[in-house]
């Protein structure tokens, strides 16, 4: 690494300084799918990032454009190493390795707070944003954090993490996002709540799915009509 | 009175969510059932809706409709009647045609509800139940669902693993629509036995979940009828008769009713309908029924008198309502995964039977030929219901 390079990272993970990944689990879904849930490493990322530059044009739709493109920023990022303890974690399905979402997160404003980035889910209807948005929350207190600052880009964000996670106002508090209304998720309700009511899959993964996805990311085809039901032809010229 | 039949059906696109305006949408549906009618020879036009009035800030929808096709000199009107809008416009058409005043009437429902947030389109449902009884009491019609479904699961046995074998059904059916809302696998572990149910499907209103409701849907459906004497001269497709038409009444508020878990407006209207058609209950060969909740799909279909009352479960455990089963019932997937756009629903179960009885309903088509057919509209929570019944000629 050149001393130019060197000057312009970021300080070594403070709470993790192994990088020790989330441990993989697989959850259900609602169509029978084993989604595995693990976290990807930077060559894994740039496998996944061609699917923003897409997505990145969905304009109004549901404000897939403003989180697109704020996750495409995050991940070239973190693959130029220039984010300091970010962390990304994939749902993909078991059976084919598709991926049907993504959620990531850094870990320290400091070391007892963490700082949730992104969730997106390239396949709808099957809570797999609920489920991922979970997972996340569940690495930052695997890791030590005590308390996550969460914001919302989408009203159905805010019904996903703020009311349904019972998240508490942190309106005092300047997320890295901008300036809209802060959201806590402190460790006394992440342990009497969120956990016995939102936290699930079942780990160790079986070697064949964690396999099938470890081997094969393999990107929705159409990522637009996944996500708007209408072909990329058809949104574009529309 | 002259027979009736009904020449055209049209769906327009895939349900779901709209981008266009109500009346484009709308139109999209009517063009689809002019071309299968292959006429525009239209006298009457009457448009069935709930709520553009309140969601989509628009109303004399017959008259736009007409403008809006230029059918010009048809004569039109809007028919609100909650969500039976649909079968009762069509059964308004029907009496238009039998009695002579018209020769050619189509019959279009719409609703754009996706425009409006969840809350909005909850209120604006529940604005159908009883406004001193139950309305200002925050009743609304999910928690009326769920209170039918308690009553029923106490006193016949049905279970919720019964309603999630109720869905799982539909949606296999709506995988097979291609103008269903919903087209998405859905399995028992996915939805109801494993630990990530309880995030899957959630309890909206106890004990119902999620999957055993109907999503909030854009859609419209549109079907032609004519005299039988000009269905004659002009289709060349198989000649829908419509047999038999009935309405039923019940009170409006479900606490007047001696026993909630019978539909008495169901009854009535289906005793009309097959009075009418001189058909017995035996000679229905499949259903489309009104299923908003899936508990409403047993409930209907015991009180219509095809099953006996509590036992229709059992059937839906033995699989006799599935596809290949004894009784199909809703093979386009029902309100559960086509959707239910409350003033389009009627019109676009009318759909699904013509286009099963002429065999043309693709891969969810019902084997054997089938010959007549039963359709529940079912309005308020039960207190205004159309049934109608189909006859392939």
């Amino acid at each position: 690494m050149s001393v130019d390079e060197e000057m312009l990272r970021p300080p070594q993970n403070k709470i993790n300084p192994e990088n020790t990944p989330y441990p993989s689990k697989f959850i259900n879904l609602a169509d029978g799918t084993k989604m595995v849930v693990r976290q990807i490493n930077r060559d894994e990322v740039k496998q996944v990032i061609p699917l923003f530059y897409d997505i990145v044009k969905l304009t109004d739709f549901q404000y897939y454009d403003i989180v697109g493109a704020r996750i495409l920023g995050e991940l070239l990022a973190y693959i130029n190493y220039r984010v300091h303890d970010e962390y990304v974690i994939l749902g993909q399905d078991g059976n084919t390795g598709e991926v049907l979402g993504l959620v990531n997160s850094r870990l320290t404003v400091n070391p007892k707070v963490g700082i949730s980035l992104h969730t997106m889910t390239f396949k709808r209807g099957l809570r797999v944003g609920a489920h991922l948005f979970v997972a996340k929350m569940e690495n930052h207190f695997l890791l030590g954090n005590e308390e996550v600052y969460i914001v919302a880009e989408s009203p159905i964000g805010f019904r996903r993490w703020m009311e349904e996670l019972r998240l508490e106002p942190r309106p005092e508090v300047e997320h890295e996002l901008g300036g809209v209304p802060s959201y806590c998720l402190t460790k006394e309700n992440w342990e009497g709540y969120v956990v016995p009511e939102r936290l699930f899959g079942e780990r160790p993964v079986p070697e064949e799915l964690l396999g099938n996805c470890n081997s094969n990311i393999l990107l929705p085809e159409d990522v637009v009509f996944q996500i708007t039901r209408k072909t990329k032809e058809e949104w574009f010229n529309a | 009175m002259r027979d009736v039949a009904i020449i055209g059906v049209g769906m327009g696109r895939r349900w779901g969510r709209y981008e266009g305006s109500l009346i484009e949408m709308m139109a999209e549906a009517s063009l689809d059932a002019i071309e299968d009618a292959d006429t525009d020879q239209i006298d009457a036009l009457f448009v069935a809706n709930m709520g553009a009035g309140r969601i989509n800030n628009q109303t004399a929808l017959g008259s736009a409709l007409i403008d809006y096709l230029n059918l010009f000199p048809a004569v039109g009107a809007s028919i609100e009647n909650g969500p039976a809008s649909g079968g009762t416009a069509a059964r308004i058409g029907y009496m238009a045609i039998a009695s002579g005043i018209h020769d050619c009437v189509m019959v279009t429902g719409g609703e754009k509800m996706r425009v409006a947030p969840g809350p909005v389109v909850t209120d604006f449902i529940a604005t159908m139940s009883h406004p001193q009884a139950e309305y200002i009491y925050g009743i609304t019609f999910p928690a009326l669902g769920a209170m039918l479904a308690r009553i029923y699961f106490n006193k016949y046995g049905v279970t919720s693993e019964d309603l999630a074998r109720i869905a799982i059904k539909n949606h296999t059916n709506g995988l097979k629509n291609p103008h269903a809302h919903i087209q998405q696998k859905i399995t028992m572990e996915g939805i109801l036995t494993s630990r990530e149910a309880k995030i899957n499907n959630p309890i909206i209103a106890d004990p119902l979940h999620l999957y055993d409701m109907c999503p909030v849907t854009d859609g419209a459906a549109s079907i032609i009828m004519c005299s039988m004497e000009k269905a004659q001269e002009i289709s060349e497709k198989p000649l829908i008769r419509l047999a038999g038409t009935g309405q039923g009444m019940d009170t409006m508020a479900v606490h007047e009713r001696e026993d909630p878990t019978f539909l008495k407006a169901v009854t009535h209207a289906s005793d009309q309908a097959f009075s009418m058609a001189e058909l017995k209950r035996e000679n229905i060969d499949f259903a489309e029924v009104h299923n908003a909740f899936e508990i409403l799909e047993l409930a209907e279909l015991e009180s219509a008198g095809f099953f006996e009352r509590g036992k229709a479960h059992l059937a839906v455990r033995n699989g006799e309502t599935e596809i290949f089963g004894r009784f199909p019932v809703n093979p386009s997937g029902g309100l559960k995964a086509r959707g239910h756009p409350v003033g389009a629903t009627g019109v676009a179960q009318l759909c699904e039977l013509v286009w099963q009885l002429r065999g043309e309903a693709g891969e969810r088509q019902i084997p054997n030929n089938p010959k007549h057919a039963y359709a529940v509209n079912f309005g308020g929570f039960g207190n205004n219901v159309v049934v109608t019944i189909l006859s392939r000629v």
